[in-house]
């Protein structure tokens, strides 16, 4: 349970992250909504804006895939960016939202190529970008206070109280919005060298797709910016990073 | 020419059995109705025309050019007429939102310039890629998990 209530939460990420007018600009609070990514758009949200719900019931992940309710235990929050080239917004996000809960936690976590905050390849924080015309809309889910997990996610999710952070919800978003607005300026190189500092897919086994093309092998190393390159049976690939996703992973 | 009152009739069966593939051939034509979730309205593909038609509206759209794994790659343009809805970058094509969602257009669908036609996947974010231009879906280029390069034509459209 959160000491800040929700009446005060507008107020103090107003204070802390919006006021600055650069990065964000307007902070719109849900009490509950099945997605803040859907909400974002039903409400015309704007550039700059951030979409967080007190509750969110139905998450989408990538390709319909659920996220979890947060209930009162996660964060689920949306930002409106402009749209820019897909490599680039991914990694900001990833890095943004990595260095947010190291914070937090005061201990390393990982990078699961493209996106998810992973650590010991148990998810923390899952991150769903979708663009549209000039605006991308970038959601946010962060496990803060979960103990238990439905049986089907107990071995693949995990929260920051899980690894020893009891912290309130509303100190998370703002941690993971301060962080955001310092990645999403960051440059290139900076970026790709924080991603390679945290790659947690790099040296693992995983069965992987390009267009139709499935390959299995070792991953060797990540260019977030560029491709994969893959050890397999027939030799050494790479794989263009736009065009490829991971269809499992097996273990480093 | 399939008679809309059976097609109806059928979809009714179909709901009615819960059932979520329906093949029904004869001499001269074959009508496969299938539906991908219960909510859903159920997909109707008439043979041998390859017409397809919306079964809730119950019309029956503009034959179109046969889809044939050959005929998606290296599709020739012959009619000067028809425009190219290309893709915008590199990634991976998809006709819907989800698996279990009804495709954004099918042929013979009327698309303006604010109509999302697909959606490209690049590093998991997802890029809603409107028509861009007026006119009736001739044919879809791409099937659906397929990459797609900068400037690839994706969809034929003719203009209205």
């Amino acid at each position: 349970m959160d000491a800040i209530p929700l009446e005060q939460w507008t107020d103090r990420i107003d204070k802390v992250v919006v006021s600055d007018g650069e990065v964000f600009r307007r902070v719109i609070v849900i009490r509950e909504t099945a997605s803040t990514q859907d909400a974002a758009r039903r409400l015309g949200a704007q550039l700059g804006d951030v979409v967080v719900a007190w509750r969110q019931t139905a998450g989408r992940g990538r390709l319909g895939r659920r996220w979890a309710d947060t209930r009162e235990d996660g964060v689920a929050l949306s930002i409106v960016l402009p749209c820019g080239p897909s490599e680039r917004l991914a990694l900001a996000f990833a890095v943004g939202v990595a260095r947010a809960v190291e914070r937090l936690l005061d201990r390393p976590v990982g990078i699961k190529w493209p996106n998810d905050i992973v650590v010991e390849r148990r998810k923390l924080a899952g991150i769903l970008i979708e663009q549209s015309g000039a605006l991308a809309v970038a959601g946010i889910g962060l496990n803060v206070s979960q103990t238990t997990w439905p049986e089907e996610l107990a071995d693949r999710a995990v929260s920051l109280a899980q690894l020893g952070a009891q912290v309130d919800r509303l100190d998370v978003i703002v941690a993971v919005l301060e962080s955001l607005r310092t990645a999403l300026r960051q440059p290139d190189d900076v970026l790709v060298e924080a991603f390679t500092e945290r790659d947690a897919l790099s040296g693992a086994e995983a069965t992987l797709r390009n267009g139709r093309e499935t390959v299995h092998g070792t991953v060797l190393r990540i260019d977030p910016l560029d491709g994969l390159w893959v050890r397999t049976d027939s030799g050494d690939v790479r794989l263009p990073a736009a065009t490829t996703t991971i269809l499992a992973q097996s273990s480093r | 020419m399939i008679d809309i009152r059976k097609l109806k009739e059928l979809v009714k069966l179909m709901v009615g059995n819960d059932l979520t593939e329906l093949d029904l051939r004869d001499s001269e034509e074959q009508v496969t109705l299938r539906r991908h979730g219960v909510n859903q309205p159920p997909q109707v593909i008439v043979g041998p025309g390859a017409r397809t038609a919306g079964a809730e509206s119950g019309s029956v759209q503009p034959a179109a050019a046969p889809t044939a794994a050959a005929g998606v790659e290296g599709a020739a343009v012959t009619d000067e007429n028809l425009l190219k809805i290309e893709s915008p970058m590199v990634g991976t094509f998809y006709t819907a939102a989800n698996p279990e969602a009804p495709p954004f257009v099918r042929v013979g669908a009327q698309v303006e310039p604010d109509t999302v036609v697909c959606l490209i996947e690049a590093m998991k974010i997802f890029n809603e890629i409107k028509a861009e231009c007026t006119g009736t879906i001739e044919k879809v280029l791409v099937e659906s998990a397929e990459s797609v390069e900068f400037g690839q034509a994706m969809f034929l459209v003719k203009p209205n």
